[in-house]
């Protein structure tokens, strides 16, 4: 069983995360991918960039693996790529791919994982915003925060 | 003279202007002490600390945990975070 953590600056594929958890005795492979959006509320999003604390990061992201092996037991594979650093309008930010013998313990675990990763990884993401003025200058940046404290 | 060391991340490293310093250690910096400490180095820090976390050592604290730095931590300012 493999445990595959990565926080990376390279564009992430969905299928190269997938792939590395293939398993013949797997019989489902699940999978989420999260993409960046171009807009918040009414503002155009320009580009957006991501930071981590990438060793407590990565020692956050194997705690979760660690936990849902032990909430489902059907786990074969589990990876989980982050994107740091920009992460251009509609680019892969973030992919999670669970192989297991059977379909509904790896898609519960995948659903799991990404809400977790979102409330205790320390991962940040920035929005830049476009003026969209004739001039292309920015419009001001924030410092997104997801919706929940960690625990 | 023993050191510890803090890190800024995100919002943190905007208004700290830093990524990270070495601060001298002395025994009885507790959470709140430390947010003091922070601020008086760094006043634009105050509103960030007053949402942020400390991890320390790579685990976030217990609010509620009876903790003081020690010498050769990493504490960590955690903003609010946002992966995904």
């Amino acid at each position: 069983m493999k445990d595959i953590v990565k926080i990376t600056s390279d564009i992430i594929s969905l299928d190269e995360v997938a792939k590395s958890v293939h398993d013949p005795k797997a019989g489902a492979i699940s999978t989420f991918s999260g993409t960046t959006r171009d807009n918040f509320e009414d503002k155009e999003v320009k580009t957006l960039a991501y930071e981590a604390y990438v060793p407590m990061a990565e020692k956050s992201i194997q705690s979760l693996i660690t936990a849902a092996r032990q909430k489902w037991s059907d786990l074969i594979h589990i990876a989980i790529w982050h994107k740091i650093g920009d992460c251009p309008v509609g680019e892969t930010s973030v992919v999670i791919a669970v192989s297991s013998g059977h379909r509904t313990q790896g898609l519960e675990a995948v659903h799991w994982l990404i809400d977790e990763l979102k409330v205790q990884v320390p991962i940040w993401k920035k929005e830049v915003y476009t003026n969209g003025g004739p001039d292309g200058t920015d419009g001001g940046e924030v410092w997104k925060a997801n919706n929940t404290i960690p625990k | 003279m023993p050191h510890f060391t803090v890190l800024y991340f995100a919002s943190a490293k905007d208004a700290a202007k830093a990524e990270s310093e070495k601060l001298d250690w002395s025994s009885g910096i507790d959470a709140a002490a430390l947010t003091r400490l922070l601020v008086q180095l760094h006043p634009e820090l105050d509103q960030v600390l007053k949402t942020s976390m400390f991890a320390v050592n790579m685990e976030y604290m217990d609010q509620d945990q009876s903790w003081t730095v020690q010498p050769g931590d990493e504490v960590a300012v955690i903003p609010p975070v946002s992966g995904g």
